[in-house]
C-alpha cells in the first residue's frame, strides 16, 4: 500500500481522538460518581434506576408513615393505661364501698368518681397532631360530651367508628387507630346464619335488650326478609316496655347480598362497610349493629345478637355518682361492668401495643428492602471507581505512547536525509 | 543531422523537466489539503524521425498531468457519508431530547411522580392537615412545571430543528449553483483540451459536502459532467440546477424544489433532521402525553367523588382543570383554598380513603399492563435506545468511511517523501539537459576550431 503523509496524520488524530474521547469518559465517570449520566449510556440501566428509585421513593414513605404512626398509637396506648388507672381506683374505693363502716359519707366516693370520670372522658377526647386519637375520622369536635339536657354523656360527631388506614408496604394497609366505638361504644353483634335454601319471602328475626344512656331498657328487633337468591331486606325496630317504637317513622329497609360461593356478606346498601350505627339522642340510644360474622349457608336459619356492653362506661359512672349522691350503693352487676369494661380496655391497649410491635418489624423488614434497592441502584448507577481509575491509567498509558510514536515518526521525511 | 538536435533535444528535455518540477511544487504545496488530489507528470518519447535508413529519437514529451483518483472510493464516500451525516444528526439532536428529560436523576419527572402520588399517601394518614394538603399542591405544582418546561423545551428543539433545517437546504442550494458553474468551466477547459484537474477537485469536494446534507444520485456524461439528483428529483447539470425549499406538511419537515417536486428524504443531516421533527419528537411527545392525560384522567376521576374540608362538604370537584399544549393545569379554586381538596369518602374530615386511593395510582397497570412510572421508564430507555442506534450506526458509518478515505488517501494523498525523491530525480535529469547543452556547445566550438 502506498503510504501518503495524510494517512499517517488522519490515523493519529482519529487514535488520539479515540483515546482522549475515552479519557474524558472515565474523567466525567470519576468525578460524578456515577457511571450513568444520560438513558444512553444503558437504556435498560436507567429504566430500572427509574423504577428501583420509584420503589426507594415509596419505602421511605412507608417507613415515614410508620414513624408517623408509632407515636399517635403510643399516645393510645398510654391514654388507654389512664383509664384502666382510673378504672382501678373507681373499683378500689368501691370495693371500700362494700364496708358497712365505709358507707357514712357517699358523697365523697360520688366526688371521687366523678374526678375519674372527668378524667376517663378527658382522655377519650384526647388529641395528638389535631386528630382525636378516639374520633374516628371525624376531626370537627370532641368524640364525647355532655348531651343537651346535661344528663347523660354522648357522642358528639356524627361518626366515631371511622378507621385511619397506613400503607406500609406495596400492597399492606395497617390500620393504625382504635375507633371510639371500638373502645368507649356499645356494639351488638349479629350472630348466626340465614338460610340459602329459604323461599324468597321468608322472614327470619331475632331480638335482644338495649339499654339507653340512663340504663332503661329497650327491645331491638332485626326481621331479614329473603328478596331474592343471596339477597335481604333488613327492617329493625327498638321498642321500650311498653312496646312503643322509639322511631316516629320505622327506618328504611336495608339491603343485604351475600356471596353465593362463599356465603360471606358482600354488601349492605351496595356498600362494603358491615356495620350500621344506630343514634337516636332524643332516646340517648347510641350503638352499632355488626353484621361482619352474620353468613349464609345450607343450614337452617340461626340467628342470635351480643353485645359488648350494655350501657357505655360513660353514662355507667354518671349512673353511680347520681346513685351515690341519692344514697345507694352500687349494685355487683355494676361493679361487674366496670371490671368488664377495664378488662377491654387492656385488651385494647395491648391491641395497640401489637400494632406498635407490627410496625417496628415492618419497619425493620423495610430499612433491609431499602438497603438492599439501594445497593442495586448503585450498581446500576455508580462506578466502580478502582476499576476506572486503572482504566484511565491505562488509556493515560496508550495517549502518552501515541504522543510519543507520533513525535518520533510524524516529522520525519526524506527532507531530514538530504 | 547536425549538432543543433542535440541542443533541440535538450533544450526540450530542459523544459519537460522544469515543469514536471512544477507539478512537484504543485504536490508539496497542496501536501495538506485533504480535498487535492496529487498529479503526476505523464513523460512520452516525442516523435521519432527516420533518417539515413534508421529511426532516431528526438527525446522527452509531457504526455499528460494526470489527476490521480480513486473514483470507486468517491462513490462509496458518498454513499456512506449520506449514513454517517444523518445518524450524527440525529445522535446530536436525540443527546440533546435526553438533556431535556433529565433522566435519570431527582430532577427527573419519574421520581417528581413519585413525590406528587407519596404526598397524596402522607395526606391520607392526616386529611385536614393544612400543611399535608399544601404538600399535596406543591408536588402538584412541581410535576407540572417540570412536565411544561419538558414540552417547552421539546418545542424549542422542534423550532430550532426547522431553523437549521432551512439552514441546510439554502448551503444545497449553494452547492448546486457552484456544481453547475464548476461543470460549465470544466466543461469549457476540456473541450479546448486543457487540463481541468484543480477544478475537478473542487466539483469533487462539492459533491462530497452535498453528500454530507442530503442523499443524492450522482452520474457523469462522456464531457466528464456531473449531473446530480436529490432524491428523485434531477437537480443540476452544466446548463441546469434547481433550487429547493423547507416546507412543512402535517407536522413533518419536508424538501420540495422551486418548481414543486417533493424530495424523497432518505440520508443526510437534512433527513436526520427531518426525522427527529417529524417522528421521534411527536413520537416522545405522544408517549409523555399519554401517561399525564392517565394521571388527569384518574386523578380526577377519585378525586371528584370525594368530598372538601368545607362546612358542609363539597364534591365534584376535579384536581385538575386541563390538559392542553403540556400545561397540566391544577384546578384555581384548590389552590386559593387547600380545603378544597377533596379526599374524605364520607364527608368526615379525618377520612383520606380516596387521597390513598390516588395514591394507589401509581401501583396501577394503566397503560397496557404498565404502570405510569413504568411507561415513563419505558420512554425513557426508548430514547436511549434509539440514540445507541443512531451512534452504533455512526460508529460502523464511521469505519467504513475512515477505510475508504485511508484508501483514497493512498491513492491521491501527497507523500512528501515520493515528491522529493521525484524532486532529486526531476533536478538531475534538468541538470543532465543542461550538461548536455554544454556538450554540444563544446562540440560545436571544436567544429569551429577545426575551420579556424
Amino acid at each position: 500500500m502506498r503510504i501518503s503523509d495524510s494517512i499517517l496524520g488522519n490515523t493519529f488524530i482519529k487514535d488520539l481522538n479515540r483515546i482522549k474521547s475515552r479519557v474524558a469518559e472515565l474523567q466525567v465517570q470519576i468525578a460524578t460518581g456515577r457511571k450513568l449520566q444520560r438513558p444512553s449510556d444503558s437504556p435498560y440501566g436507567t429504566a430500572r434506576v427509574i423504577k428501583l428509585q420509584s420503589y426507594l421513593n415509596g419505602s421511605n414513605l412507608y417507613s415515614k408513615n410508620i414513624q408517623n404512626a408509632i407515636p399517635f398509637l403510643g399516645e393510645t396506648v398510654s391514654a388507654l393505661d389512664s383509664v384502666s388507672n382510673e378504672l382501678t381506683k373507681v373499683l378500689s374505693s368501691l370495693t371500700e364501698l362494700s364496708n358497712p363502716a365505709n358507707q357514712d359519707d357517699l358523697t365523697i366516693y360520688a366526688n371521687q368518681i366523678d374526678m375519674a370520670l372527668n378524667a376517663i372522658l378527658d382522655k377519650a377526647n384526647s388529641k395528638y397532631d389535631g386528630k382525636y386519637l378516639f374520633g374516628g375520622t371525624d376531626f370537627s369536635s370532641e368524640p364525647f360530651g355532655l348531651s343537651a339536657d346535661n344528663e347523660a354523656i354522648v357522642v358528639k360527631p356524627n361518626d366515631i367508628s371511622g378507621e385511619h388506614q397506613i400503607k406500609v408496604s406495596p400492597s399492606i394497609f395497617q390500620k393504625i387507630n382504635l375507633s371510639g366505638t371500638e373502645v368507649f361504644g356499645t356494639i351488638i353483634k349479629q350472630n348466626g346464619n340465614l338460610d340459602v335454601n329459604a323461599a324468597v319471602g321468608s322472614v327470619f328475626s331475632n331480638q335482644t335488650l338495649v339499654y339507653d344512656a340512663k340504663g332503661n331498657e329497650y327491645t331491638l328487633t332485626l326481621n331479614y326478609t329473603k328478596t331474592a337468591a343471596n339477597g335481604y331486606d333488613l327492617n329493625y325496630d327498638i321498642t321500650d316496655t311498653s312496646g312503643n317504637s322509639i322511631f316516629s317513622t320505622l327506618p328504611p329497609a336495608q339491603q343485604l347480598l351475600f356471596n353465593a360461593s362463599t356465603g360471606n356478606l358482600e354488601s349492605i346498601n351496595g356498600a362494603s362497610s358491615f356495620s350500621i350505627r344506630i343514634n337516636e339522642p332524643d332516646s340517648k340510644i347510641d350503638f352499632s349493629l355488626d353484621f361482619s360474622s352474620l353468613k349464609e349457608n345450607n343450614s337452617p336459619a340461626s340467628l342470635n345478637l351480643s353485645a359488648n356492653q350494655d350501657t357505655d362506661i360513660f353514662n355507667t359512672l354518671l349512673t353511680i355518682k347520681d346513685n351515690l349522691l341519692a344514697g345507694i350503693i352500687p349494685d355487683d352487676n355494676q361493679i361487674e361492668q366496670l371490671k368488664k369494661f377495664n378488662n377491654h380496655i387492656l385488651n385494647k391497649a395491648a391491641q395497640a401495643g401489637n400494632i406498635i410491635n407490627q410496625l417496628n418489624d415492618t419497619e425493620e423488614l423495610l430499612n433491609s428492602k431499602k438497603l438492599v434497592t439501594e445497593g442495586l441502584i448503585a450498581g446500576e448507577e455508580e462506578i466502580d471507581v478502582a476499576k476506572a481509575i486503572v482504566d484511565l491509567q491505562q488509556q493515560d498509558y496508550l495517549l502518552q505512547v501515541s504522543y510519543k510514536l507520533s513525535a518520533m515518526i510524524l516529522p520525519k521525511s526524506i527532507l531530514d536525509l538530504l | 543531422m547536425g549538432i543543433s538536435r542535440l541542443f533541440d533535444i535538450a533544450r526540450r528535455s530542459m523544459g519537460v523537466y522544469q515543469s514536471a518540477l512544477y507539478v512537484t511544487s504543485h504536490n508539496i504545496a497542496n501536501a495538506s489539503n485533504p480535498s487535492y488530489s496529487r498529479q503526476r507528470v505523464i513523460l512520452s518519447t516525442e516523435n521519432p524521425e527516420l533518417n539515413s535508413g534508421f529511426v532516431w529519437g528526438t527525446g522527452v514529451k509531457i504526455d499528460d498531468i494526470l489527476r490521480v483518483r480513486h473514483q470507486f472510493a468517491d462513490a462509496q464516500i458518498r454513499s456512506n457519508n449520506q449514513v454517517f451525516y444523518d445518524n450524527s444528526q440525529r445522535s446530536t439532536l436525540l443527546s440533546q431530547i435526553e438533556a431535556v428529560f433529565t433522566e435519570p436523576s431527582e430532577f427527573g419527572l419519574g421520581n417528581i411522580m413519585d413525590e406528587f402520588f407519596n404526598s397524596w399517601n402522607e395526606l391520607s394518614v392526616t386529611p385536614n392537615s393544612p400543611a399535608l394538603r399544601d404538600n399535596v399542591i406543591q408536588a402538584a405544582k412541581k410535576m407540572s412545571g417540570k412536565i411544561k418546561t419538558m414540552s417547552d423545551d421539546l418545542n424549542t428543539l422542534q423550532s430550532g430543528i426547522a431553523e437549521n433545517f432551512k439552514g441546510k437546504i439554502d448551503d444545497v442550494n449553494t452547492h448546486l449553483k457552484n456544481i453547475e458553474m464548476l461543470n460549465r468551466q470544466i466543461f469549457e477547459f476540456e473541450a479546448i483540451g486543457q487540463n481541468a484537474n484543480d477544478l475537478l477537485d473542487k466539483r469533487d469536494q462539492a459533491i462530497d459536502e452535498l453528500s454530507q446534507l442530503v442523499n443524492i444520485n450522482v452520474t457523469f456524461d462522456d464531457k466528464n459532467t456531473a449531473m446530480i439528483s436529490i432524491g428523485g428529483v434531477y437537480a443540476v447539470d452544466k446548463n441546469y440546477s434547481t433550487q429547493f425549499k423547507a416546507d412543512a406538511e402535517n407536522g413533518r419537515l419536508k424538501i420540495v424544489s422551486i418548481e414543486g417536486a417533493d424530495v424523497e428524504l432518505s440520508g443526510g443531516e437534512i433527513q436526520g433532521l427531518a426525522e427527529i421533527y417529524g417522528n421521534k419528537i411527536p413520537e416522545y411527545r405522544n408517549k409523555l402525553e399519554t401517561i399525564v392525560s392517565s394521571l388527569m384522567e384518574n386523578v380526577n376521576s377519585l378525586h371528584s367523588q370525594g368530598y372538601s374540608l368545607h362546612n358542609p362538604p363539597q364534591t365534584d370537584i376535579k384536581f385538575f382543570q386541563s390538559f392542553i399544549g403540556g400545561n397540566l393545569e391544577i384546578n384555581s379554586e384548590i389552590l386559593n383554598d387547600p380545603n378544597f381538596i377533596a379526599v374524605s369518602s364520607d364527608g368526615t374530615s379525618g377520612n383520606g380513603e380516596l387521597a390513598l386511593q390516588i395514591s394507589e395510582i401509581a401501583n396501577q397497570k394503566l397503560l397496557n399492563g404498565t404502570t405510569l412510572t413504568e411507561s415513563y421508564a419505558n420512554l425513557i430507555s426508548g430514547i436511549g435506545s434509539d440514540k445507541i442506534s443512531a451512534d452504533n450506526t455512526i460508529q460502523s458509518a464511521d469505519l467504513i468511511l475512515s477505510q475508504l478515505e485511508q484508501e483514497k488517501a493512498s491513492v491521491s494523498g501527497v507523500s512528501l517523501d515520493e515528491e522529493m525523491t521525484n524532486m532529486l530525480r526531476f533536478q538531475r535529469s534538468y541538470d543532465a539537459s543542461a550538461k548536455l547543452i554544454k556538450v554540444a556547445d563544446e562540440m560545436l566550438q571544436t567544429l569551429l576550431e577545426l575551420v579556424q
